[in-house]
């Protein structure tokens, strides 16, 4: 079917327009508004809507321009024949009219009728299914970028039977495939989940718990069953260990017995032993005590005998002694009194010769006080002498030779002075005359000259002269040192109290006279020492007292003593006093070593007596004390005799004791006691262990019993056989549901695989062809893919290099492309229905494409004109499909002066387009359009709503039918954003 | 002085039959062992009995049920003559056996007072007859019970005029009930030869479930009722000895039957000759309509195809539910005809049962489980198929 040309009158914009459509190539241009979509609409309800539709329909195709009814001549052509189709529509005053070329005409219900067989309907299409119909063939504004499977769907049962006969041996399953088909599923279903897992509640899963339940209850059983057999085993062993106590359990208990009873003997013997020894200790201490008893009495006996036969001697000793002493005593006295008259008589003597002694020092002493005597006088003497020296020498000045030298040098100094002004003064020399003269007051002696240095006056005799001593100046210089060194002269002399030096001199000299007598004596004087001569005196004073008053005391105790008055003589007596002092002494000390003598060997005899008497008392003291105690003990231990039996006694016993104390340890011996009580304790234990065993089997027995006693309401070994049973059931079941579901998973996923296959075989031709006009746009690596089922087509996918892409995924330009390849194979396949030819229409339907996609949709579109297409593009650009080669309609805009009187905008909406939404004017269309473009043809909302200064309500719904038509597309971004289409 | 006793053992009264899923059949397995005891108890009147011996496992457990007891001595009870038994490895004598319940001592005294227990290795003599027993203290029991029998017999211990029986339950020299039964080989072994001949009149044992001399006057009296598939020819239980005993004489033994149950045993393998029709025909031949007391061990081979896999389960289904039992040892392997396989093959209008179909048959033909699975599948899908197209004009 070939559209061949279409004039519309009265139809909305369009009062009466022409079209004339090229076989394959159609670009039909105009700015917006210019009626392109409606021209194509009136074709299409031409073909599909019932000339005598009324109601909005009808409304909405009149023109606001005119009464008229709208009318649409449509020429076409199919199988060639080719038809003239004219639609008057107003509702039922409608006509219609269809001719062939052959001149056969139908009109009415006749002409809708042969129109739809012509389309390929059995009848004329319901008003509501008009709009729809080859919508794969009408892309109409807006719709381009929706999923065309929609519309394969709408066209299936055409397409189906097109593309077996494409596929050749492709082949749809069958009713009965889907039925059995889907039974697989549904017990696919039934027994397993989505995931391949067993699913709850299915039989599988009942028999899978049915076996896991048998094996709890297998285990269950088997417990209880074991449980039984070991309580059995236990009860055997119990019994097997009480037989065993019971065999041994009386011989232990003899074996106690038995060794008790000796351990009791051996320890009545060990106590009787005990008793022995003490018995034998106590015996063996009284014999001790009684032997020893005699045999003290004895020796004490022996001992007084021997003390008593002691005493005599000493006895003797005693008397021999004391008679010593008594003659020892008589010789002492005697000695004593010799020797008291030879100390008298050295006494005597040796007083004598003291006196004489004393009377020799008497002499001398007495001599020398007569010397010293002398010595004092003769000091006396020079004493006197030195007086008047002294007193002299007091008189004359203190010169020295010293001081009598400078005087000489002053004197000469000043001598020389005189000299000096003698020579140049005048002297004046009073030589007589009466009356003296005097010169400044000074009385002139006579004869001595007198030196005039100065200007003086010299008065004689009343007269007053004055001289003046020449030398002028010099004279007074030497004036001057005169009178210095005569003074110096003067202070010199004044203060050593001469008068001058000649008189000086004398002195000098003889003050050096009296001071050399002077030492002269003062010499004698030191040679005598008079202090020690007046000591010497004191001295010898003194002695001769003490001599005196010594000689006093001697006389009268040296008996009569001749003292003469020479020392000679008196030194002779001495000698003689000595010598008789010398024998007296020797006398003396003969009588005095007897005496020492005899009172020693007095002192000896005195000891040796004591020495006796001391033996004697103790003596006679032990042998007393040796006999007391001789007699207590016989008075305690009785006499000899009975002493001697008693011992005789106690040792017989003894000797019994220790024999029976044998007798007892080699039975003991025997018994081996230690032993024993170990073997008592030993078996003791033993029976106590047996014992405890035997409680112990005794319980475990009890406990035993009590498990394995029956309560009869079940037997164990058959439920263990019940349940091994059932266990080995519910696995076979388990075996056989697992057979039937692999089964059924295995026809499931046959039926699915192979349900592809022949999908895949028979979409195949579709595919194919729609993968060829991609093609065109993508290369020749692009493919499409879409899968059927049941005839439902679904699963579009565009496959390239990167991928397989879903519709849904695809950009809004891919999808407009995709779609597009999809429609033209679609129309490719139905067109062999309709004369090898079908229009397909593109009303600005790639309005998301990039130019360089737009030459690629030219090559496509060529592509499918080329395969017998009739393509028609609608477009405001048609600039952009220049390059189609398309035979190419340009309806020019609208008038905008037709209505003439100030009418509202809303009219002026309804003039221009009747399709504008009472909400949007098409000035304001314009407005946002051109506003849009002077921000560079995109923009955000917010910025262009502002721009435009509208309300959000007018802006969006201009922007939204802007969308809609297709002039707008909306972007991305905060807010949303628009551009221009 | 000439003696007949019923010589019998392993009445096994309440084996569990655990394999027996339906409760009910189960109920009957148990209940034909206690019928077993009315029958003997009739054969014991008929037969003029003087004594029913039983050498061992007269209970199957250790442990039975009160409600077992009972029963079972209620029907001794009801045997006009002395039973006397012992105990078997079943029921073993020791404690955790039955024979020391208080409850089983109770149920004989009140309700068999002719029936007595022989516990202890000791004879008993009664009037007209010495019973040497050899029970069997423990489950397993590694010393000879009869041992201490060789020397019973000392100067007078043992009277020598009435007939000597030893009772004893166990396996034999060189023939055993290990195969038989679970139990290993080494325990409750006894050794017949070493027993003075010339002292014993005859030997009644138990334990082995067929019906066999085993010496000159040694016999396994077998179990009264069958209770398991037939083990070879050797094997004949289902029996009870009437043996007449004299002492100092060859004992004169008879065999008679007393099982009602009947176990069967039928094998089959599916090739091109024969099918489930054959088995059928054989089914029936053997067992009747299945459906009078018996038990059937069926065991199959070869392969069916999937039509006739289909027969063979629905007669197997009928058969389950007649039999008391039916035991399948199933090997058979399920094939598609060709036939078969083309109807789901060849569907030129059904693409994708075609294409499946295919595909499981090529995976139906290898080994393995895969394989199984696959031939399940096949099944599966044959049988929706067929119950989902729409019936051919």
């Amino acid at each position: 079917m070939r559209l061949i040309s279409l004039h519309v009158r009265n139809y909305r914009i369009h009062l009466d327009t022409r079209v004339e459509f090229d076989a394959s190539h159609n670009l039909i241009g105009g700015p917006n508004e210019s009626g392109k979509s409606t021209l194509l609409e009136a074709a299409h309800r031409a073909l599909f809507l019932n000339h005598r539709r009324g109601g909005t329909d009808l409304e909405s195709m009149r023109s606001k321009l005119t009464s008229a009814p709208p009318e649409v001549d449509l020429e076409f052509e199919q199988s060639g024949t080719r038809y003239r189709l004219s639609k008057r529509f107003n509702g039922s005053k409608g006509h219609v009219e269809l001719h062939d070329a052959s001149h056969d005409q139908w009109t009415g219900a006749d002409a809708e009728q042969k129109l739809a067989e012509i389309l390929g309907f059995d009848e004329p299409l319901a008003p509501s299914q008009a709009t729809k119909s080859w919508a794969h063939l009408w892309i109409r504004q807006g719709t381009s970028g929706n999923d065309p499977t929609n519309e394969l769907n709408a066209e299936q049962g055409t397409l189906l039977s097109r593309l077996q006969e494409k596929g050749g041996a492709a082949l749809m399953q069958s009713e009965l495939d889907a039925t059995v088909g889907l039974e697989c599923a549904e017990r696919w279903a039934e027994t397993f989940t989505s995931t391949g897992q067993v699913r709850a509640g299915s039989e599988l899963k009942k028999a899978e718990t049915e076996v896991a339940a048998m094996q709890q209850r297998l285990a269950d059983c088997t417990a209880t069953a074991t449980k039984l057999e070991s309580a059995i085993q236990s009860h055997e062993r119990a019994t097997r260990q009480l037989e065993d106590i019971a065999r041994t359990l009386p011989d232990l208990e003899q074996q106690e017995k038995r060794d008790a009873a000796k351990l009791a003997e051996a320890t009545k013997l060990q106590d009787e032993r005990k008793d022995l020894s003490r018995e034998l200790e106590e015996a063996t201490k009284t014999l001790a005590i009684h032997t020893d008893a005699d045999r003290r009495i004895r020796g004490l006996a022996e001992e007084a005998t021997r003390l008593a036969e002691a005493i005599a001697p000493l006895t003797n000793a005693v008397d021999a002694a004391r008679n010593a002493r008594n003659a020892s005593d008589e010789a002492t006295k005697q000695l004593n009194t010799t020797y008291g008259t030879a100390a008298a008589e050295t006494r005597r003597v040796r007083h004598r010769k003291d006196l004489l002694q004393h009377h020799i020092e008497r002499l001398r002493l007495e001599a020398e006080l007569k010397k010293a005597g002398d010595r004092i006088d003769k000091i006396a003497a020079l004493r006197k002498e030195l007086e008047p020296i002294k007193e002299s020498l007091a008189t004359l000045p203190k010169l020295t030779a010293k001081e009598l030298d400078r005087l000489r040098s002053l004197e000469n100094k000043a001598e020389k002075a005189r000299a000096s002004l003698e020579a140049i003064a005048a002297g004046v020399e009073w030589l007589e005359g009466n009356g003296a003269p005097t010169l400044d007051g000074t009385t002139l002696e006579s004869g001595v000259a007198r030196t005039i240095s100065q200007p003086c006056d010299l008065e004689v005799a009343g007269h007053r002269f004055r001289i003046r001593p020449g030398g002028g100046e010099s004279l007074e210089e030497v004036r001057a040192n005169l009178h210095q060194a005569e003074a110096s002269l003067q202070d010199a002399l004044e203060t050593l109290g001469v008068p001058d030096l000649v008189t000086a001199s004398g002195q000098l000299e003889e003050r050096n006279a009296r001071v050399q007598r002077l030492g002269v004596i003062e010499s004698k004087l030191d040679a005598l020492d008079p202090e020690d001569a007046q000591a010497e005196v004191e001295r010898c004073k003194g002695a001769l007292g003490a001599a005196v008053a010594e000689i006093q005391r001697l006389q009268p105790l040296a008996g009569q003593v001749e003292l003469p008055t020479e020392p000679a003589a008196s030194s002779e007596g001495l000698a003689n006093a000595s010598k008789a002092v010398a024998e007296a002494e020797a006398a003396e000390t003969t009588a005095r070593g007897s005496l020492q003598f005899a009172q020693d060997r007095a002192q000896n005899v005195v000891r040796k007596l004591e020495q006796a008497t001391e033996a004697l008392t103790e003596a006679t003291a032990a042998a007393n004390q040796t006999r007391v105690q001789h007699d207590t003990l016989v008075k305690e231990h009785s006499d000899q005799e009975t002493r001697r039996d008693r011992i005789a006694r106690i040792e017989r016993k003894l000797e019994g004791i220790q024999r029976r104390g044998t007798e007892l340890d080699a039975r003991l011996k025997e018994l081996q006691p230690e032993l024993l009580a170990a073997d008592v304790r030993r078996h003791r234990r033993a029976i106590e262990a047996q014992k405890e065993l035997e409680n112990e089997a005794r319980l475990h027995r009890a406990a035993a019993s009590a498990t394995i006693k029956s309560d009869g309401t079940s037997d164990p070994y058959a439920a263990v056989e019940d349940a091994r049973q059932a266990l080995e059931r519910a696995k076979e079941g388990h075996a056989s549901a697992t057979r039937r579901g692999e089964a059924i998973r295995l026809l499931h996923g046959l039926f699915e695989d192979e349900h592809q296959q022949l999908s895949d075989q028979l979409t195949a031709p579709l595919a194919g062809r729609i993968s060829e006009y991609l093609q065109c746009l993508f290369g020749p690596q692009a493919q499409a893919r879409v899968q059927q089922n049941t005839g439902d087509f679904f699963g579009l996918e565009l496959v390239r290099p990167n991928g397989p892409f879903q519709f849904e995924e695809l950009s809004g330009g891919t999808k407009e492309q995709l779609a597009a390849a999809v429609r033209l194979a679609m129309a490719e396949l139905l067109a062999e229905q309709h004369g090898g030819c079908l229009p397909v229409v593109f009303d600005d339907a790639f309005t998301n494409s990039d130019t360089e996609r737009i030459a690629g949709l030219q090559r496509m579109l060529d592509f499918a004109a080329g395969r017998g297409l009739q393509l028609i593009v609608l477009t405001c650009a048609p600039v952009d499909y220049a390059s189609l080669g398309a035979h190419s309609t340009l309806l020019e805009p609208p008038q905008p002066s037709l209505p003439t009187a100030p009418i509202n905008s809303r009219q002026i909406e309804h003039t221009l387009s009747s399709s504008l939404p009472d909400a949007v004017s098409h000035d304001d269309t314009e407005a946002l359009l051109a506003t849009l473009r002077s921000l560079g043809g995109k923009s955000g909302n917010q910025s262009l709503r502002e721009a435009l200064g509208w309300d959000e309500g007018r802006y969006t719904s201009t922007k939204d039918f802007l969308t809609d038509r297709g002039d707008l597309v909306p972007g991305r971004g905060r807010g949303g954003s628009v551009a221009c289409a | 002085m000439l003696l007949t006793v019923l010589h019998t053992a392993d009445w096994q009264i309440g084996k569990p039959f655990a394999s027996v899923s339906d409760p009910d059949k189960r109920l009957r397995l148990q209940q034909e062992r206690l019928r077993a005891i009315e029958r003997i108890a009739a054969l014991s009147k008929s037969e003029s009995a003087d004594l029913v011996l039983v050498a061992g496992d007269l209970f199957d457990s250790p442990s039975p049920t009160k409600a077992t007891v009972s029963a079972t001595f209620h029907a001794i009870g009801k045997i006009g003559v002395p039973v006397i038994a012992i105990p078997g490895n079943h029921d073993f004598g020791g404690p955790g056996g039955p024979w020391e319940q208080d409850f089983v001592r109770q149920e004989a005294a009140q309700l068999a007072p002719n029936f007595s227990i022989l516990t202890t290795a000791e004879p008993l003599v009664l009037d007209n007859v010495v019973i040497l027993p050899a029970p069997l203290q423990h489950r397993q029991n590694l010393a000879d019970p009869t041992a201490w029998i060789r020397t019973a017999f000392g100067e007078g211990a043992v009277p020598d005029d009435r007939p000597r029986i030893v009772l004893a339950h166990g396996s034999v020299q060189g023939f055993s009930s290990a195969g038989d039964e679970e139990e290993a080989g080494d325990s409750n072994v006894l050794d017949l030869p070493r027993l003075p001949a010339g002292e014993i009149d005859y030997i009644a044992l138990g334990d082995w479930h067929g019906t066999k001399q085993v010496g000159e006057k040694a016999w396994y009296a077998g179990t009264p009722e069958i209770d398991r598939f037939p083990k070879g020819e050797d094997n004949q239980p289902g029996h009870v000895l009437v043996a007449m005993i004299e002492r100092g004489a060859p004992p004169e033994v008879r065999t008679l039957a007393t099982s009602t149950l009947r176990w069967h045993q039928l094998g089959i393998r599916f090739d091109g000759e024969a099918g489930v029709s054959d088995l059928d025909q054989r089914f029936a031949e053997r067992v009747g309509t299945g459906a009078e007391g018996c038990l059937l061990l069926l065991e199959l081979d070869g392969s069916l195809t999937i039509e006739e896999s289909i027969r063979l389960r629905e007669l197997l289904d009928t058969w389950d539910a007649r039999l008391v039992r039916l035991k399948l040892r199933d090997r058979v392997v399920e094939a598609p005809s060709d036939e078969e396989l083309a109807q789901l093959t060849d569907r030129r209008s059904d693409p994708l049962i075609s294409r499946v179909a295919s595909r499981l048959a090529e995976q139906a033909a290898r080994d393995g489980d895969e394989a199984a699975i696959a031939r399940h599948a096949l099944r599966e899908l044959y049988q929706l198929t067929l119950r989902h197209q729409k019936p051919c004009a």
